[in-house]
């Protein structure tokens, strides 16, 4: 049986063979890792909420403090999602029709819990205390991104362990002082990192790396 | 891409053909990803651009985020570029990657003060038996998880049994009733709660016209003035109305025993930090004893040997109770033989001569001298000892041991008398009997029974049950559809303490407040509710009926609304319990001894006697609760059994082995139970645990309907109200068939070279020592002996790595020093305070979600605790010497668990802690096999499997949330409450303040009913921890092998009596 004869132009294609059989596989297992890493997979998440609540109307426009709503943020461990009583507290008078606010005024005449979707997940085994942040000058901005431009909430920083470990390791540059813990778009005039030392040695600041730090 | 649901063209947009309305250039302007859509005029590159369907409002948000230019990352706007192809690919696939959507559910409205993730405590009452424990329960989410005493409660402290701490469990016990139950025609319906509530009306109304004749109450032991007051009146209304009060396990023979000493049925309290000669007749003090908590803390306080003095105690029992664990002297005889012992202490006493009492125990060398220096020892203390005789013991005993207490000026200063308030209430078993003869004679027409559960716990000569069918209608109010339950015609599921409105007498009389931590979750009623109903108070709640009667007692206005919420607060009445009585001392003659009596230490005829006693069940109420079940007993350390303990020598008579099954027969009765061979049970006595061997507990203690065997073996069936507390006259028949035994330890080593090698590696590991060694030690120039510690040894704790060697200074170890810079934990455990009774064990499986393993796999020795209790024996067999060592992880400074991990799921962090990182342990286990003290556990299965069973899922709700609940596979160990100390370090920075010692307590720290446990910062040198770490009698565990632990034990240090010891080691036995 006479040897197959491939045709001329394959000859090319031998060449570059050897390249594809070698750096296919390792291209396409990188993409994939990539693709399924936390910077492509939680950045940018942004889920559909029971209710098209604006925190760019709300805390870019109209103004209201983070700690308005998330009020227990300075004692617990979480910020917790307000209830439907606190949106009642002023859309009793202002929309009071909207369709829009169905569902917060469903939940909170029959007592029932409006069904938010959580774009900020940590894996369960992982105790993160926002209280600890809050209180010692790492700004809500600094881990959920300009919330006040955003009219869906969505997921800005990948918020693995690598990325929490960097400002543990490092935190000067994200420090500011407690009064601007809620500021959007802080940008102080004085160099970030000097700020930050000065405020790391007047609040005590000690961020530790141990393992128990964050796994209980 | 045909998988996305982004674009319906499926074209790929690159990155130039932006959107008008995506503006990533500029970070300011106008919101990201609304798209407000081109108009018609404008240009538009998709139908979905055209339509602006709010998924391609999505892609064009997820596409070009502002995101990509905050992210510091090194990707570039690029690469990002060019990835974007293929990410966008993946955007279907990560759809596919990403975790589970998780919800958040808040509530619609949030009560005041609750804030989601801190705990709130609350105060409570835990009552077992009619006394109660002040309790702070912590609530967190609207539930409670964990039990802590109330720090604030004048009786009973900060500290907590074993049994409150595993009370919790049973709030949340699946096989709890949820529903009330009638009998119709043999068969059980389902009923709700407004047709319990109509038959309990029926019962009221039934009775009324009889003014109450017919209409019967048996309660369990209660001190509750609410229940007292609605006693009243309903008793007042409908005189006719019998109440009848029993419990399996009675305190009742002191009572009557005083009643003959005093002629009025006073309590007897002990002050045991007064004391420095104490003296128990069988008695157990700690454990369960109503003032239990109160002794411990008392006993304690007299055991600090670093002021060169302690206190010592003198046991004589039958079989080990804690007591006899601690105590510095111990004589094992028969329970029988308790009233002739101490009527010739009473002699050597007075100056009488001991042989007239005419006991043979009495010539026996060894009781003798152990009765004669005991009675020395006293003289020498009056006024500052306490002779105290154990529930046991018939009230004659105790009037005599009264009497003693008068004769040695103890009464008003060591011993005190209270007057109780329920002066006419016969004993429990005479009560029960009472009753007994009423529903056979067809007396009864109603019964209602609160708690207990009469048909499988009393005596078996009264034949509840069968008297129980002779009554016309009968409820049962039970918290599971037990026993009793089946033969009552209704059956009225009950709230648990922690769900309903409360209130009980500590046992110095403090009044203690027991209030709901969250809503019945199964719309129980309790006693209250139930015995409301029969007051007439129909619509009254239950916590305006419990107020009303509180305040009252308090002092206070019913309207007082300022003082009721003190009291909430509180969880108790200040002052509220009655001061000492003033007691008169009466005449009154002994009954003769009795042919057994007047024997010796050894019965002929192969006759034994039978001690009835609480094991881990308490009574077996708690035969359902698996924490209980699986601590290990403190003696035996039994899990998942009860057995007959039976000492060596009788064993050796008998002919029995351990784990061998044996017929016990008392009277007529027989039963079928297995051996274990206890060292230290007094000859020819045989201790027989009550509750076990349950037919309707649950899926953990036995139920017939779901076809579980039992655990165990009902030791009921041998218990007669003659016979009630012991019984003589009983044989023990070896059937040669074997019964495995889930031990945690070795059973006690019984040939010569296995003992002499326990003995020799537990010198090294749990020190000891007299009194006076101590004290000599701490002289100028006072060397140590082998087996205690030596001048310097707390230094071992903490080796220092850098050693003068051979004039060199040489750093020994491979790994640097740690310098501390923050917080340095540490702990101690005062080996001399610990009493083994394994509240630290159940307060660590609550606060750190330990699971439970189940028999076999105790037998694989794949229990789960944290912190055990290790028993070590010293000397013979028949009488040894016990000594308990706590082990929980010492968390060394260099840990030879952390260097052999591969994955570093264990580290050591900045604080001396060794940290566990479950989701990194794959499970290697060479950091168990490393551990020199074994502390390590493996999930070698998913122990919480049974949890995701729908009917289980209430369990669930008692893990507490701070804490990983781990898997299978991974290890564990004791974190020193990690939690804890985070919790406390986070709050204490945010609130700008310093931490103070004793501040943070660890789980077991703050259970242990004797303050054993330390815990501190070590930098502080004013801590206690800091303080005890540099004592003399300090050490590490195997402080040889260089591990420098952070924990530090202090030395056992016993005192005992120069006359009698070595008292322990008996040549003859």
């Amino acid at each position: 049986m006479p040897r197959f004869q491939f045709p001329e132009w394959t000859e090319n294609f031998k060449k570059a063979l050897g390249l594809l059989l070698a750096g296919g596989p390792v291209y396409l297992i990188a993409v994939i890792a990539y693709g399924v890493s936390p910077e492509a997979i939680r950045i940018g998440y942004q889920p559909e909420q029971p209710v098209p609540y604006s925190h760019a109307l709300h805390v870019g426009e109209l103004g209201l403090d983070c700690r308005y709503c998330h009020n227990t943020v300075e004692e617990s461990p979480h910020s917790a999602v307000p209830p439907a009583a606190t949106c009642m507290n002023c859309h009793t008078g202002i929309h009071a029709d909207s369709p829009k606010l169905l569902p917060i005024r469903e939940s909170a005449s029959q007592d029932v819990p409006v069904e938010w979707v959580r774009v900020h997940d940590l894996p369960d085994y992982v105790y993160f205390n926002h209280s600890a942040h809050v209180t010692r000058g790492v700004g809500c901005e600094s881990c959920h991104g300009r919330v006040d431009q955003m009219e869906k909430v969505s997921q800005v920083k990948a918020l693995t362990m690598e990325w929490c470990l960097e400002c543990h390791r490092d935190p000067y540059p994200n420090l500011r002082p407690i009064e601007e813990v809620t500021t959007m778009g802080y940008d102080p005039d004085t160099n970030r990192r000097e700020l930050g030392q000065e405020l790391a040695k007047q609040y005590n600041l000690n961020p530790r790396t141990d393992c128990s730090t964050c796994h209980r | 891409m045909s998988s996305l649901k982004l674009t319906k063209s499926g074209r790929v947009a690159s990155g130039h053909s932006v959107s008008e309305s995506s503006t990533s250039e500029s970070s300011k302007g106008a919101p990201k990803g609304t798209s407000t859509g081109p108009s018609q005029d404008g240009f538009w590159r998709s139908q979905a651009d055209l339509d602006n369907t709010p998924e391609f409002q999505e892609f064009l948000a997820r596409e070009y985020p502002e995101q990509a230019e905050q992210n510091k990352d090194p990707l570039s706007r690029r690469n990002f570029v060019q990835l974007m192809g293929a990410s966008f690919a993946l955007a279907g696939v990560s759809q596919a990657c990403r975790w589970e959507e998780e919800k958040i559910m808040p509530l619609s409205r949030r009560p005041d003060g609750y804030i989601p993730g801190v705990a709130k405590k609350y105060a409570s009452a835990f009552e077992l038996g009619g006394t109660a424990a002040g309790l702070l329960v912590t609530c967190m989410d609207g539930r409670p998880i964990k039990i802590e005493g109330n720090p604030e409660h004048p009786f009973t402290g900060g500290t907590s049994t074993a049994v409150a701490q595993a009370s919790i469990l049973e709030m949340y016990d699946p096989d709890r009733s949820r529903a009330v139950r009638r009998q119709e025609k043999g068969q059980g319906l389902i009923a709700t709660r407004k047709d319990a509530l109509a038959a309990l009306r029926a019962l009221r109304d039934g009775a009324k016209a009889t003014r109450g004749a017919g209409l019967h109450v048996l309660s369990e032991a209660t001190s509750s003035p609410t229940v007292a007051a609605l006693r009243q009146e309903i008793q007042a209304a409908m005189p006719g109305v019998k109440w009848h009060e029993y419990e399996a396990l009675s305190t009742d023979e002191q009572r009557e025993g005083n009643r003959m000493a005093f002629g009025a049925p006073h309590r007897t309290h002990y002050r045991l930090d007064r004391a420095d000669v104490i003296a128990t007749f069988d008695a157990e003090l700690f454990g369960n004893h109503p003032a239990a908590l109160r002794h411990s803390k008392d006993f304690a306080k007299g055991r600090n040997p670093d002021t060169g003095k302690q206190n010592r105690i003198y046991a004589i029992e039958s079989a080990y109770s804690l007591t006899g664990a601690v105590a510095d002297h111990r004589l094992p005889v028969r329970s029988d033989l308790i009233k002739p012992l101490l009527l010739g202490l009473e002699q050597a006493l007075t100056g009488g001569d001991v042989a007239s009492v005419g006991a043979a125990i009495l010539a026996e060398p060894k009781a003798n001298k152990f009765i004669t220096e005991l009675a020395k020892d006293l003289g020498k203390n009056r006024g500052r000892s306490v002779v105290a005789v154990g529930s046991h013991q018939p009230a004659e005993v105790h009037a005599i041991a009264a009497r003693i207490n008068a004769t040695l000026r103890n009464h008003n200063a060591t011993v005190l008398y209270t007057a109780e308030a329920d002066a006419q209430r016969p004993r429990h078993l005479d009560d029960l009997k009472g009753l007994v003869t009423s529903m056979q004679s067809g007396k009864v027409a109603g019964l209602l029974i609160i708690g207990g559960n009469p048909a499988y716990n009393a005596p078996t000569d009264l034949d509840f049950v069968g008297a129980l069918a002779k009554v016309k209608s009968s409820v049962h109010l039970s918290m599971y559809d037990d026993e009793t339950s089946k033969h009552t015609n209704w059956h009225i599921n009950r709230a648990h303490y922690l769900e309903a409105w409360g209130d009980s007498r500590s046992y110095d009389g403090t009044v203690t407040l027991a209030q709901p931590m969250v809503e019945p979750l199964y719309d129980g009623m309790s006693p209250v509710g139930v015995l409301k109903i029969l007051a007439g108070h129909d619509d009254d709640s239950n916590q305006d009926v419990v107020r009303r009667t509180l305040l009252a007692v308090a002092g206070s206005e019913a309207t007082d609304d300022k003082s009721w919420r003190r009291l909430l607060h509180d969880g108790f009445i200040p002052g509220s319990a009655p001061r000492p009585a003033a007691v008169q001392p009466k005449q009154f003659a002994a009954t003769p001894l009795s042919d057994g009596q007047k024997l010796g230490s050894s019965l002929p005829n192969g006759k034994l006697e039978v001690v009835f006693r609480e094991s881990a069940t308490y009574d077996g109420r708690y035969a359902n609760n698996s924490w209980l079940l699986e601590t290990p007993d403190f003696m035996t350390k039994l899990t998942w059994d009860n057995a007959a303990l039976i000492g060596p020598a009788t064993a050796k008579m008998l002919g029995v082995s351990n784990g061998e099954l044996v017929k016990v027969t008392v009277g007529e009765a027989t039963l079928k139970i297995v051996v274990h061979v206890s060292p230290g049970q007094a000859p020819g006595s045989v201790a027989l645990p009550l509750g076990w061997g349950r037919s309707r507990a649950g899926h953990v203690g036995g139920h017939e309907d779901f076809k579980v065997a039992a655990p165990g073996f009902n030791t009921y069936t041998l218990r007669t109200s003659a016979g009630f507390s012991f019984a003589g006259g009983a044989t023990v028949k070896g059937t040669g068939e074997s019964y495995p035994l889930a031990e945690t330890q070795d059973h006690f080593a019984m040939d010569e070279i296995g003992t002499k090698e326990v003995q020799s590696r537990a010198n090294v590991q749990i020190k000891t020592g007299t009194l006076k060694e101590y004290n000599d030690l701490k002289k100028p120039g006072g060397k140590g002996q082998a087996h205690l510690v030596t001048k310097d040894a707390h230094l071992e704790i903490e080796k220092k790595l850098i050693r003068p060697i051979e004039g060199r200074e040489i750093n020994v170890s491979l790994y640097d020093e740690h310098e501390y810079k923050g917080h340095k934990w540490g702990m101690s455990i005062d080996l001399g305070k610990c009493t083994g009774c394994n509240s630290c064990s159940v307060a660590c499986q609550a606060e750190n979600n330990i699971p439970v393993v189940g028999k076999k796999e105790v037998m694989n020795n794949r229990e789960m605790h944290w912190i055990r209790i290790d028993r070590y024996f010293k000397g013979n067999p028949n009488n040894p010497e016990m000594a308990f060592l706590p082990v929980h992880c010492q968390q060394c400074e260099g840990a030879p668990c952390e260097v052999v991990c591969p994955v570093e799921a264990t580290s050591h962090s900045d604080e001396g802690l060794n940290d566990m990182t479950y989701n990194r342990c794959v499970g290697t286990r060479y950091c168990a096999n490393n551990c020199p003290y074994k502390v390590r556990r493996f999930n070698f299965k998913y122990w919480n499997k049974d949890f995701e069973v729908a009917r289980n899922k209430v369990r669930t709700l008692l893990s507490n949330p701070d804490v990983t609940v781990r898997s299978r596979g991974v290890m564990e160990k004791c974190t020193w409450c990690v939690q804890r100390i985070e919790r406390t370090k986070i709050d204490a920075k945010n609130n700008r303040r310093a931490i103070v010692d004793g501040e943070i307590q660890t789980a077991c720290q703050q259970a242990c009913p004797t303050q054993a446990i330390n815990f501190g910062d070590l930098q502080d040198k004013q801590s206690v921890v800091y303080k005890n770490q540099e004592l003399p009698r300090a050490y590490a565990l195997l402080a040889s092998l260089n591990n420098s632990p952070r924990n530090a034990f202090l030395a056992r240090i016993t005192n005992p009596n120069e006359a009698l010891a070595p008292a322990k080691e008996h040549k003859d036995h």
